[in-house]
């Protein structure tokens, strides 16, 4: 009986553990299941950002409603940040995504070309190789037909009379190169030739005849070159393209038309003369440009992003200097005359410099040029943009000739309202060497030490933003998307003259750039929204910002702790209370 | 007391084992109190079982009775369970989840039994030295998902890894046996009902890629794990007699 009793207790008691565990269990798991999941919005890695200006340089000139096409091999591969193929330029600014599991290396580069197209804007055309997983912001320059830098020649709507039998009588057309008559390109173009489009029809009205071209001596030109540093062509040998620096003595571009219809081919060919600059440096001789040198006619199809050569010439001494005389027969978007040589070639820069990776953001605006030398040739930006130039970093230029000369330009911004000056230059060789090749590139090495006195990181003031917003339904995380770029300028420049302050990493980030006590306008861009704040104050003590958007009913107070101690300001913002119109216009993009 | 800290010092929660020391030695007295007796030596009745449940795929026993009524069990039990590619919503997710988990549990035990009706029905109390002691689980989604004009694979989006461990690798044990341990001839089958009192598990995570974020999940997601405080052991065992 006492057995019986003692059964009854334990089990009853042991029942009834089970059965309290089992009813918390159910419950506990339940709401262990109910954890919410947080899915970054964090898509794409922002490999690119090209800022898309005027080759005058003044932001009020920027072009407007540019329509932006990707193409070239690595094409599929790009998306906008909100991962779609079309990619809308926002406020002059093209973003590239590509997804984080194709991060590009040297060994294995992300290839693509940009063409940019805007009304009254001549078309161009930018090939990229990107080679990091560093973000790059960088420019593209587009050349209004209707106030062109003076760096670039300008003949508009000339006339040739043109019928069913074809152009009516010898006609030439002619354009100097820089204002000077000593170089000149003359078209001529014999009786009876006949106009035709790309489909072969054969045009039989007048036809008008826009010039566009510059020599090698001018920044502008080499801002503007279709493709930039390297140009893809043809293989001679076989299928595919290959790459060629072209480095040309000079370009143009022919718009020939008949009201909207290009004239692409002629019957028979047209003589291209064209007086050269004795100051160029043949590319393929490395000495200045002589009676007896070869020299080609190259021509270039927008559409495909092509270059052909369309005849080779010998260089002669006439009593105009120089020149050299081609038959064209096809009618291309650009032309150029150089003397092409293959694009196997490229170069590391190491950097040394006082300023660690660590360092709070501070981007200096850099170009990286081709320069002429002895040993080199030839006059290209190989690379511009905004970088922190920190010690170990490391650029990878391909595509460029087997050997050569460059500088390195760093200033501290790169329009004059912010103050720019040049903090250092640092000029660079790179010669093809056999036992330094990564994969099928052939690369230099070479150290770039940058004065430690004027690129740094000393009194640096430190502001460091950490900031996430929550949707009212709780389960929705909001930060910057992917990687934000935030801009800014000071507050006398004009509007647009932005340049680049630092990156929120998934709504975290430091900058070095800014000084307490001075005011700022800022921009970033999310999505297809791009937002500013003019005259924003960077405080000297404790202060209270007040953030506010009445659009979408947010105002909220956010508390600045100014620490003088160790010049910097910490501004943590958490669960942020985003509203629910933001939020769904959040989700609707990402 | 000695014991106690040195008990502790594995990380076992003082009052815990304070209490079960008391249930057993209140156990034990009230079997001398009741009808216990010494068996002779060379009759102690012993017995090995196999055991499969849910600490031990499979485990191993052997038990003796050098009392009437009592029984001392020395046991290993053993686990390292994987699952791979499981496939599921689990009935509320509205795309299939792929699911990878490990279970990996084994421990030695050393358990005393009082019969407490006909030999058929036994309470146990004892300890569980536990040498491996993790749940793991990884889950991500198992179809690619677009968004826009991108597709993005399970692998880019990610996966959340969590492990639950517990510090403790001592662990008292209380339970309720059902059918005889040590059999009356040779063969019987028995089966064990009881918990492991495993105190406050951890919860380390990983996420990755898009759901990288899910890591800020770590602490709120040890809180609630803090029910599993105790974990049943549920086993089948057939035992055969020796002695």
């Amino acid at each position: 009986m006492k057995n019986l009793y003692t059964l009854r207790v334990s089990t009853g008691l042991l029942l009834g553990l089970s059965l309290l565990m089992a009813f918390f269990s159910c419950s506990k798991v339940e709401d262990l299941i109910n954890t919410p999941i947080y899915v970054d919005t964090d898509i794409l890695h922002n490999a690119l950002t090209v800022q898309v200006i005027n080759a005058d340089g003044e932001w009020d000139h920027r072009p407007s409603k540019i329509e932006a096409e990707i193409i070239g091999k690595d094409k599929d591969k790009i998306y906008s940040l909100i991962g779609e193929r079309k990619i809308e330029i926002l406020d002059n600014h093209l973003k590239i995504g590509v997804r984080k599991i194709e991060l590009p290396t040297p060994e294995n580069p992300l290839e693509f070309s940009v063409i940019l197209k805007a009304e009254g804007f001549l078309p161009t055309v930018k090939n990229f190789t990107i080679t990091t997983d560093k973000p790059v912001f960088t420019f593209m320059y587009m050349v209004d037909t209707d106030n062109t830098p003076s760096e670039i020649a300008v003949e508009k709507n000339q006339s040739i009379t043109n019928t069913s039998a074809g152009i009516s009588s010898d006609q030439r057309l002619s354009t100097n190169l820089n204002g000077m008559a000593s170089n000149q390109v003359e078209i001529a173009f014999q009786e009876g030739t006949k106009a035709m489009t790309s489909n072969d029809q054969v045009l039989t009205g007048n036809l008008s005849v826009d010039l566009f071209s510059a020599d090698n001596n001018s920044g502008v030109a080499e801002d503007i070159f279709p493709g930039g540093n390297y140009i893809y062509t043809n293989n001679p040998d076989g299928e595919g393209k290959i790459k060629k620096n072209l480095n040309p003595a000079a370009f143009g571009k022919i718009d020939m038309k008949q009201g909207n219809q290009m004239v692409k081919k002629l019957d028979q060919p047209a003589s291209f003369n064209i007086r050269l600059n004795q100051g160029f440096t043949n590319p393929s001789t490395g000495t200045s440009l002589a009676e007896g040198d070869d020299m080609e006619l190259w021509g270039f199809d927008l559409a495909s992003n092509e270059w052909t050569m369309l005849d080779a010439a010998k260089v002669k001494m006439t009593h105009n200097g120089l020149e050299a005389t081609f038959d064209m027969t096809v009618v291309p978007d650009y032309w150029a005359v150089t003397n092409a040589r293959n694009a196997n070639g490229g170069v590391e820069l190491f950097i040394h410099s006082a300023v660690d990776q660590n360092d709070p953001d501070r981007y200096y605006y850099v170009v990286i040029r081709q320069i002429p030398y002895p040993d080199g040739c030839c006059r290209q930006t190989i690379y511009e943009g905004y970088e922190k130039m920190y010690k170990g970093q490391t650029f990878f230029f391909a595509n460029l000739p087997t050997e050569g000369a460059g500088v390195v330009e760093v200033y501290s911004s790169k329009y004059e309202c912010n103050d720019k000056e040049l903090l250092d230059k640092v000029l660079f060789f790179w010669q093809m060497r056999p036992d330094q090749d990564f994969g099928d590139y052939q690369y230099s090495k070479v150290n770039i030490f940058l004065d430690e006195t004027t690129i740094n990181s000393r009194d640096r003031f430190s502001i460091t933003v950490d900031v996430f917003g929550v949707c009212s339904n709780g389960d929705t995380v909001l930060r910057g998307v992917p990687s934000l770029d935030l801009q800014y300028s000071g507050i006398y420049c004009a509007e647009g003259e932005y340049e680049l302050l630092g990156r929120l990493q998934s709504g975290v980030g430091t900058t070095g750039a800014l000084k307490p006590g001075n005011n700022y306008n800022f921009y970033f861009e999310q999505g297809p929204v791009s937002r500013c704040q003019l005259n924003f104050p960077i405080p000297t003590q404790d202060t209270t910002y007040q953030i506010e958007s009445p659009v979408y009913n947010f105002y909220e107070d956010v508390f600045v702790d100014y620490d003088d101690v160790n010049n910097s300001i910490f501004l943590q913002w958490h669960n942020v209370a985003i509203p629910q119109r933001a939020c769904d216009e959040y989700r609707q993009y990402y | 007391m000695v014991l106690a800290q040195k008990v502790s010092i594995l990380g076992l929660n003082q009052v815990s084992i304070v209490l079960l020391l008391i249930l057993m030695l209140g156990l034990i007295n009230s079997g001398y109190s009741q009808e216990t007796t010494l068996l002779e030596k060379n009759k102690t009745p012993i017995s090995v079982g196999l055991n499969l449940g849910t600490q031990s795929l499979p485990g191993l026993d052997f038990t003796l009775s050098p009392y009437k009524n009592l029984n001392l069990r020395f046991g290993y039990g053993f686990i390292d369970y994987k699952i791979r590619d499981a496939k599921s919503d689990f009935g509320r997710f509205p795309d299939d989840l792929m699911l990878d988990g490990d279970v990996q549990m084994s421990n030695f035990s050393l358990v005393l039994e009082r019969t407490i009706w006909k030999e058929w029905i036994r309470v146990a109390a004892g300890f569980g030295l536990f040498q491996q002691n993790r749940f793991a689980v990884k889950i991500q989604l198992a179809n690619s998902q677009t968004i826009n004009d991108l597709e993005l694979s399970p692998e880019e989006i990610g996966y959340g890894y969590g492990e639950v461990k517990w510090k403790s690798r001592l662990n008292p044990y209380l339970g309720l046996g059902l059918g005889r341990v040590i059999p009356k001839n040779k063969w019987n089958l028995s089966c064990d009902l009881g918990f492991y009192y495993k105190g406050s598990p951890s919860f380390d995570m990983e996420a990755t890629n898009l759901v990288r974020t899910n890591k800020r999940n770590e602490d709120l997601i040890e809180e609630k794990l803090q029910f599993i405080k105790w974990i049943p052991n549920i086993n089948i065992r057939i035992s055969r007699r020796i002695l």
